[in-house]
């Protein structure tokens, strides 16, 4: 500390202020200023000592407070012995994305950087940020070197994909309050080329910073890749399977390899990869697989389930080792189906024997009611889902079942085949307008636009589950939006089929029915699967999507019948379905049947309890991004270029890390920020004001 | 002639409302309105003017002006014409030394703003009587002495406020400096009304009051005193501080009433004898009650002068 910071000298000066304020205070009472003086003056002459303190301890309350104001406005400055010049700031960031385990590069990188910041010398400030899903300050800037470097030996390998431009933008932010003449990012990643691309154009934010990229990334790369894991539940002869499918990829060459699916730690088939070598011509990803002969491209393995249980499992490589590992384990589940009841209301054959006991009996129990039958409603009897034709709406005791189911929040699914005017009437009570006449296609059409993200076309967007565009339609009605949601158009722009408002319940509409007249769908795979769904959907299953990355974060809303103040995310064992090691759990407060968190960097199952119930409410599948395994790099992106970067000859050369110690007597270390986060200046400032709190009330009953 | 109605005078002053008024103006209206209220009708102009000619009678005119003597001579109405004078040039002058800053606790303001409301109010009084009227004053820090030359404008009015607002009272007796000041600037034979505490020695001062006598000026002395000064009413023994040299003395005032009380009557006798030998009128105005009896005395000496 030096009297020379301006500050010090303002400081001292404050301390007169209490002298200054006492002694005034210390004016005396008992003063009368008298103009005629002179006639007594045979009276005694008072002393004259106005200057002299009335009351010690205030007064030295007072100094203390004030002094100690002083001290807490001049901590930035004070600092130890070896106070040395900052001569620089440099702000590490550590690429800890999948890709950065590449041939373990980031253990060789984290140890580097650890000696490094060691080694460094003492005019040099430095903070480390992660760079995993998120750009997270390990270090900051004042932190000091041991915990710095503490921070990053206990750094673990990440799963997760971030974006260098977060990174790098909380490092600009830090070093805008640093103090160093020079300031320098200094990554340390594999620079992996599709991490560069995201906010390319941002605008300049690295204005007089020096960046560094250290990590020349490895040229011959050879990694084989399992990513996008699906699965789906098949009825075959009756009994319950489950399909299960894979993404593989591949980058250089290869040697043998297997694919192992497991479900629940058991092994349910293996798949063997023929070494790259020997197959011609195949370019990975888009080969195609056809009775487990695997080519590069999609795997996959069917195997029988207990509908009734959960389906947990995961698709591993065994083999030759690659230079990637973290790619080489994808995890899938399943939740156990519980079986619905539907009452089809409908004349359609299709209709019928898709929800027959053979085609469906695992998923729906299905109620087939004739025409002019009485519908019967109970507590017990009451369907889950009501599919029903148009031309049944004639009845009024339909319109009326129909109207309360939907009011008691059940599904509905409607065929429109036929429009009367009872139908338009009650059409447009569900906020559908019906056209005067039904439209006939000069030649078949098919779907033109569908809302893909809605859970019963989000399935659809892999060929897997069959292709929508095979679907024709010969006719159909004539329907328009009035309050409701089209979620497909025909190719002439025409609405198909809605999801109307019209209640608690929800309600599909199809501007067709499912005859041979109006579409060719019955015949088509996607069908059953797409019958299915939309039950499934109008039911009120839960459609939160279950598929994540490490590190991603997450809005859990809570499925309808489930009541939780918490939500506890825990690992999930799939051998014993219990708790795994290695992580804690993370218990989330509900609010307004929402939760939001953010999944740890790990891959693997997650599971979601309710309030610390046993049994798993959901099981979350957290795969790393196939993005993380293009292991193709740019070492000397332009976009830095863009984000404004210092250019000139020196930005490359780092200064060097063993600096000696300088030898000059004072400098700033902390800049205010972090004195400010500093507990010592809290206290010295708690306790000056509680001083001059003290001081303040002691004066004024002083006064009284 | 100006006829006094004590009572109603008394009634027309509350030294609160007086306290309260802000500006030299407005205390100096409250005063003169107030005074010249509590008087009984009078021919108040006639003390300025004199008769110089006579007019027939007009119907509308003041019947008050009818010589009814020369109708009863010579059975013809007419109206006498009078002119106003303006030979009459009058001086204020205040002590500004640090004496006059005194206010005592019943008082209605210092005696500083006691002597500028008085001199307002006077000089408002001159000047609607065309007279002339001037101000001397001295001002710390600055040595020279304020001097406004006698004006009978209404403008001067105006002139002689904004010179008084902005002066306050500090510093040591300066009233024989004043004195000196006056004896200097006043060739022409003038009415000098000095507003002062007198806080002097009087040999200081009683020289320089005999050469103005000598040099044909009518003077006025209204002597300006707080009830503090002159009954010295203080209970509790106390630090007293002199305002003008800063003094300090430990009093107790049970002890030391009578003999202060004493020693101020010996030095007001000293002044009254000498303002008595000089033939100079002099009125004590005291801070806290109306000061009708100095403004009954300007009038009085005003027409004796005439």
């Amino acid at each position: 500390m030096s009297l020379l910071f301006p500050i010090m000298a303002f400081g001292s000066l404050l301390v007169g202020v209490p002298i200054y304020l006492h002694l005034r205070r210390r004016d005396e009472k008992n003063l009368v200023e008298f103009p005629t003086l002179r006639f007594l003056d045979d009276q005694p002459v008072a002393r004259a000592r106005p200057m002299w303190p009335r009351n010690w301890p205030l007064m030295l309350l007072r100094i203390i407070g004030m002094l100690l104001l002083i001290a807490a406005f001049t901590w930035p400055y004070f600092n130890n012995e070896q106070t040395v010049i900052v001569e620089e700031s440099r702000v590490y960031i550590l690429d800890n994305t999948l890709s950065a385990q590449t041939r373990d590069g980031f253990e060789t990188t984290r140890n580097r950087l650890a000696d490094e910041i060691e080694s460094s010398g003492m005019g040099v400030q430095i903070g480390v940020i992660e760079l995993g899903s998120t750009a997270r300050v390990m270090a900051r800037l004042g932190d000091g070197k041991p915990a710095a470097v503490l921070a990053v030996r206990d750094m673990v390998p990440g799963s997760g994909r971030g974006d260098f431009v977060d990174a790098f933008r909380t490092a600009a932010e830090m070093l805008s309050d640093s103090l160093g003449a020079k300031r320098r990012i200094v990554l340390l990643s594999d620079c992996q080329a599709n991490q560069w691309l995201l906010d390319a154009n941002s605008p300049p934010f690295l204005k007089d910073i020096e960046v560094k990229i250290e990590n020349a990334p490895e040229t011959e790369i050879a990694n084989l890749a399992l990513s996008s894991p699906r699965a789906r539940r098949l009825t075959r002869d009756g009994d319950s399977w489950v399909e299960v499918g894979v993404t593989v990829t591949l980058q250089g060459n290869h040697g043998p390899n297997e694919i192992v699916f497991r479900d629940r730690g058991q092994e349910m088939d293996r798949v063997q990869l023929e070494p790259a070598s020997n197959r011609d011509g195949t370019t990975p990803g888009q080969a195609s697989v056809a009775d487990n002969a695997i080519t590069y491209g999609t795997a996959f393995a069917q195997w029988k389930v207990d509908p009734t249980e959960w389906t947990v499992g995961e698709i591993i490589l065994e083999g030759d080792a690659d230079d990637l590992a973290g790619d080489n384990r994808v995890v899938f589940s399943l939740a156990p189906v519980r079986k619905g009841k539907v009452e089809l209301i409908a004349d359609s054959l299709f209709l019928r024997r898709a929800l027959s006991p053979e085609v469906i009996s695992n998923r729906w129990d299905t109620n087939n009611v004739v025409e002019d039958s009485p519908i019967v409603r109970t507590k017990e009897t009451a369907p889950d889902v009501l599919c029903l034709e148009s031309h049944r709406l004639q009845s009024a005791d339909v319109r009326s079942v129909v109207r309360s189911d939907l009011s008691a929040g059940r599904g509905v699914i409607l065929f429109v085949d036929k429009i009367t005017p009872v139908i338009s009437g009650f059409l447009r009570e569900m906020g559908i307008e019906a056209g005067a006449s039904q439209k006939q296609p000069a030649e078949p059409g098919t779907f033109r636009y569908v809302y893909a993200e809605h859970p019963i076309f989000a399935p659809f967007r892999t060929t897997e589950f069959g292709n929508l565009a095979e679907v024709d339609f010969t006719n159909y009605r004539r329907l328009k939006v009035k309050d409701a949601t089209s979620l497909a158009f025909s190719a002439a722009g025409d609405p198909l089929v809605f999801e109307a408002n019209a209640g608690p319940g929800r309600l599909i509409v199809f501007a067709f029915s499912f005859d041979r007249s109006d579409t060719n769908w019955p015949i088509q795979p996607t069908f059953i699967p797409f019958l299915d769904q939309a039950l499934q959907y109008v039911r009120g299953e839960a459609t939160t999507e279950t598929f994540f990355e490490p590190g991603e974060s997450v809005v859990w809303e809570l499925p309808s019948g489930t009541q939780a103040e918490k939500l506890v995310v825990t690992p999930l064992d799939p051998s014993t379905m219990g708790v795994a090691d290695g992580i804690e759990p993370i218990i989330i407060e509900v609010d307004d049947r929402k939760a939001s968190f953010s999944l740890p960097s790990q891959t693997g199952h997650f599971s979601i309890r309710y309030d610390l119930a046993d049994a798993s409410g959901a099981i979350l599948d957290v795969n790393p991004s196939p993005l993380e395994s293009e292991l193709v790099y740019e070492p000397e992106p332009r976009v830095l270029d863009n984000w404004g970067r210092r250019t000139d000859d020196t930005a490359n050369e780092l200064t060097q890390t063993n600096d000696a110690p300088s030898d000059l007597p004072t400098a700033i270390k902390l800049s205010k920020m972090e004195a400010l986060q500093q507990l010592n200046w809290w206290y010295i400032l708690a306790t000056a004001m509680a001083l001059l709190m003290v001081e303040t009330i002691w004066g004024v009953h002083q006064e009284k | 002639m100006a006829v006094l109605d004590h009572d109603r005078l008394i009634e027309r002053f509350d030294p609160k409302v007086m306290s309260l008024l802000q500006t030299l103006d407005l205390k100096a209206r409250y005063l003169v309105e107030g005074f010249l209220d509590g008087m009984h009708r009078s021919p108040f102009h006639g003390i300025s003017v004199e008769f110089s000619e006579y007019r027939d009678y007009q119907p509308g005119d003041d019947l008050r002006h009818l010589d009814w003597q020369l109708y009863a001579r010579s059975n013809r109405l007419c109206i006498k014409k009078y002119t106003q004078e303006t030979n009459v040039r009058v001086y204020v002058v205040i002590d500004t030394s640090g004496s006059m800053k005194y206010r005592g606790s019943e008082a209605w303001g210092s005696k500083l703003e006691v002597s500028k409301t008085l001199a307002v109010a006077l000089t408002s009084m001159m000047l609607r009587q065309n007279d002339a009227v001037g101000l001397l004053t001295h001002q710390e820090p600055s040595e020279a002495a304020t001097f406004i030359r006698p004006s009978q404008k209404q403008s001067q009015f105006n002139t002689i406020i904004q010179q008084l607002q902005g002066m306050s009272a500090a510093g040591s007796p300066r009233l024989s400096d004043l004195l000196q000041h006056m004896i200097r600037l006043i060739h022409r034979r003038s009415i000098v009304l000095f507003f002062s505490d007198l806080q002097e020695e009087s040999e200081g001062i009683t020289d320089a009051f005999q050469q103005l006598k000598f040099l044909g000026h009518e003077c006025m002395i209204f002597q300006v005193l707080d009830r503090d000064e002159l009954e010295f009413p203080f209970s509790q023994p106390a630090v007293f501080r002199d305002l003008e040299n800063g003094d300090r003395r430990m009093i107790d005032p049970a002890g030391a009433r009578t003999k202060y009380l004493k020693r101020f009557e010996a030095f007001m006798a000293e002044y009254r004898d000498m303002f008595q030998s000089l033939e100079m009128p002099h009125c004590v105005v005291r801070t806290d009650t109306e000061p009708w009896e100095a403004l009954t005395l300007f009038l009085k000496e005003r027409r004796r002068l005439m």
